[in-house]
């Protein structure tokens, strides 16, 4: 902020000192003026914003450290009940969770500490989904048995600064990677933060857009907070650029009987999220009313624009998926250079930007003589959202990489060729090899189908998604169309996922066959 | 996993490109219309042109969520190789704008005709219809509807009962320029950093605006009409009264429609913008939810009172059309400040 100012008090005194003799200078001062402003309000949101982010991303980490130990230790019954839960609270779309507090924050908006701090809780809920997901599948660096031998060498106990590094290190690569994912997710959330009127850098970046902004002018004002999300994902990268991990994750030894603490807050903190982010702005929408749905099903735009909305999704995931397979494969292996660390940290800083400044971009780029052509086909639409998916895929192929058991699939894949163990074998593998892949893609599925600013800006005229429309209908507060319009669009992805698990015990032999005769 | 997922790719492409040239195709002959209207009331609006005359529209709406970009700065962008042919506002500064960067096509025809002088551009770039008005809504459970008691709260020191959305965009924007144009610059500035000062609540539009005040977490704030028929239509215990500015004048914000320059269907562009200027989609606007307010003369038995009554003060109404000189220092100074 001082060395902003001092640098714009400065080019002041010159202005002054020059009389301004030439009009077009006095422009291009104007500009610079305005840049220094727009610039630092959103290094000032970003950095009022950033406490709440790491306290969101502690929270949500040694919460979700919790619940998934548990869903690792639990019987069968009580993991899917956990599981079905956390699902229930990732695929409520920000908009549902926005209508239904947002009122809630009027009275907390002369108290903004408070309101943050609610905003906070409400995103700490909603990222727990995620925070376990990624807790469950990657595993420990060093086993219980394995502490249990540092605390016997003295080395553990010494300090309590000792403990903390030691804790740092090796709690693990899941840890770190929740700690990380999470605070992303919380660092670039949008649309929570504007129904809840938080100073948030997104909801600052977007009111600065308002009347227009040059599409550099507008690529310029993320460059801190790309700034601080790209430092983190490289330290990350960096620190655990040679770590050998355990193939076995040592968690589900934990005994439930002997840590009822663990039990309980797992029930209740899934509970707890199910009640404030699922089932209490489901309620709200359905307070208006069923009558909204024969109003959504007759007119035919609503399964065409959610179809429409869900393949787009699907395609633009899938590629997010396959090229960071193929970059993750490429560069990961063999250990990270300098160069490939930069190359990964190109592909990942358009996404770092967020939705609307890709947005704005790709309709720049898409306004250019040679690809004009091209401005009103799909092609504009699905590259926005590749490129947003893009880090969170790497990120998370990397967090999740070296977790298959190359041995345990093996015998798995061998098994697939008997009758007799045909259906077992499809299970072990699924659970084995395609469920953290499973898992990748819906991390990244569900924010794509839900996202505004690049459905909005770049759908073909005759393509449009339902999200658009969904905000569109919002203008007149939450009419019985809809809460059935978001119930519907919530309802379509979450049956394709139900479906895609129960098709799993089909799909998973036909994969491995086809694996296996590469 | 390999070879599945490029296949997947593959079918997905496909079928992304098939829906699209079956689209495309089907749609070529139509006129691509860019509405910032609610699409639960301009579709149905869109949907009788269509039937009457047997042109085809593909509509573009405007979303809350991306006001800030919106339709005109699409328009901006989109300059020099047009897709749209009619652009419908819900506002009146953004078409200025678009007029100023010669995005517009002039069009004086029947519809043109019949509306006020005060809510059309001379040359014929755009014309207005179907208002709103800038209106105080007022929770009756915590304060009396009256313009005095309104005086006394903003004469009073704390302004945390009062929500007023924020002024970057849509029609509160409108009301900046207006008060910029009545107060001017210094007076504007010094008033809104008052309000600040005195913790005026800014929410996040003017929906959100109503809700806290029918939701009583404030007792009075500013909003459009259509809002406030919103929260009544809700049986909330609000009651409105019209911003007036110290001339007297109120503010009346209406729908405006303009042909794009460049457009390669001017003929079918014209037929569009004399429907939604005609008497018709006026009482079909005035008699929808958000109860619009007719600009152009309309048969009184075909409007609802509650419209009328808004009609008078829709007649007192500032005139706009200065505004667009002030807009972009306006809206340059509220992004700084806000």
């Amino acid at each position: 902020m001082k060395v902003a100012s001092a640098l714009f008090s400065a080019k002041h005194a010159s202005q002054k000192k020059s009389g301004n003799k030439l009009p077009h200078s006095k422009v291009r001062q104007g500009l610079t003026k305005r840049e220094y402003k727009l610039t630092n309000k959103i290094i000032f949101d970003c950095l009022g914003i950033l406490p709440y982010c790491i306290l969101v991303s502690f929270l949500v980490t040694i919460a979700g450290r919790h619940v998934s130990r548990f869903m690792h230790a639990c019987e069968i019954r009580g993991k899917i009940i956990v599981f079905c839960m956390l699902l229930g609270i990732y695929f409520v779309p920000a908009i549902a969770v926005g209508c239904c507090w947002s009122k809630v924050s009027y009275d907390l908006l002369r108290h903004p500490p408070l309101n943050n701090i609610f905003y906070s809780l409400l995103i700490s809920m909603k990222l727990l989904p995620v925070s376990v997901m990624v807790l469950y599948f990657v595993p420990q660096t060093i086993s219980e048995q394995g502490k249990f031998c540092m605390e016997l060498t003295g080395e553990y106990s010494k300090s309590s600064f000792s403990r903390i590094l030691f804790a740092i290190r090796n709690t693990g690569r899941g840890f770190n990677a929740s700690l990380l994912v999470v605070f992303l997710l919380a660092f670039s959330e949008f649309d929570i933060a504007s129904f809840l009127s938080v100073k948030h850098w997104t909801v600052s970046l977007f009111d600065l857009n308002a009347g227009g902004l040059p599409v550099i002018e507008s690529v310029k004002l993320c460059i801190f907070p790309v700034f601080i999300e790209l430092t983190l994902i490289l330290v990350f990268l960096f620190f655990y650029r040679n770590e050998k991990w355990l193939k076995k994750n040592e968690a589900s030894e934990l005994d439930l009987k002997k840590r009822p603490v663990e039990n309980y807050f797992s029930w209740i903190i899934s509970f707890t999220g199910l009640i404030m982010l699922m089932m209490l702005p489901l309620l709200a929408l359905l307070r208006n009313g069923t009558g909204g749905f024969s109003l959504v099903l007759d007119g035919n735009w609503f399964i065409k624009e959610t179809m429409t909305g869900i393949i787009f999704a699907l395609t633009s995931s899938l590629l997010a998926f396959y090229v960071s397979g193929i970059v993750f494969h490429r560069f990961a292996h063999g250990g990270m250079t300098l160069q490939k660390i930069f190359a990964i940290s190109t592909l990942m800083l358009p996404g770092l930007m967020g939705t609307l400044p890709i947005a704005l971009v790709m309709l720049f780029l898409f306004q250019m003589p040679g690809l004009v052509l091209l401005r009103d086909t799909p092609l504009p639409l699905l590259a926005a959202m590749t490129l947003f998916q893009l880090p969170y895929a790497l990120f998370l192929r990397y967090a999740f990489s070296s977790i298959v058991q190359e041995e345990s699939v093996f015998i798995a894949e061998s098994a697939l060729h008997s009758e007799v163990s045909r259906k077992g074998a499809a299970e072990i593998l699924w659970r084995l090899k395609y469920a953290v892949k499973f898992c990748i893609f819906f991390i990244i599925f569900i924010p794509t189908y839900f996202d505004i600013s690049i459905s909005a800006v770049l759908s073909p005229p005759t393509m449009p998604t339902v999200f658009p429309r969904l905000y569109n209908l919002l203008h007149y507060g939450q009419n019985e169309k809809l809460s059935a319009t978001i119930l519907l669009s919530v309802i379509m992805p979450v049956a394709i996922f139900l479906i895609l698990i129960a098709c799993s015990r089909i799909i998973v032999p036909i994969l491995a066959t086809e694996e296996k005769n590469c | 996993m390999k070879k599945i997922v490029p296949v997947l790719i593959t079918v997905l492409a496909v079928i992304i490109a098939v829906a699209y040239f079956a689209m495309s195709s089907r749609a070529q002959d139509s006129l691509v219309v860019y509405c910032a209207h609610d699409s639960v009331f301009a579709a149905d609006i869109l949907a009788k042109f269509e039937k009457k005359t047997g042109i085809k529209i593909v509509p573009m709406y405007d979303t809350e969520a991306t006001k800030s970009l919106g339709l005109v700065e699409m328009l901006k962008a989109e300059k020099k190789s047009p897709r749209c042919d009619v652009f419908w506002n819900n506002e009146l500064l953004g078409i200025m704008e678009l007029k100023k960067e010669g995005v517009l096509e002039a069009y004086k025809g029947e519809g043109y005709d019949r509306i006020p002088a005060k809510f059309k551009d001379p040359e014929g770039c755009w014309a207005g219809f179907a208002s709103r008005l800038r209106v105080y809504i007022i929770n009756t459970d915590k304060m009396k509807p009256d313009e005095k008691e309104i005086k006394n709260r903003f004469a009073a020191g704390d302004l945390s009962r009062v929500s007023i959305a924020k002024p970057l965009y849509g029609t509160t924007l409108t009301h900046y320029c207006c008060l910029w144009s009545e107060y001017g610059e210094v007076k504007l500035k010094r008033m809104h950093d008052d309000w600040i000062a005195r913790k005026i609540m800014i929410v996040n539009g003017n929906a959100a605006s109503k809700d806290a005040v029918s939701g009583g977490s404030c007792d009075f704030g500013w909003t459009d009409t259509d809002d406030y028929f919103e929260a009544k239509d809700d049986k909330k215990p609000v009651a409105v009264l019209p911003v007036r500015l110290d001339s007297g004048k109120t503010i009346c914000i209406p729908n405006t429609v303009a042909v794009i320059k460049g457009t390669q269907k001017l003929e079918k562009a014209k037929k569009l913008v004399d429907y939604l200027l005609s008497e018709e989609c006026e009482v079909v606007l005035a008699n929808s939810k958000s109860r619009q307010i007719p600009l152009g003369p309309v048969d009184e038995k075909k409007i609802p009172e509650e419209v009328w009554e808004l009609k008078k003060w829709a007649d007192e109404g500032i005139s706009l059309s200065e505004l667009s000189d002030i807009y972009p220092k306006c809206i340059q100074w509220l992004k700084e400040k806000l």
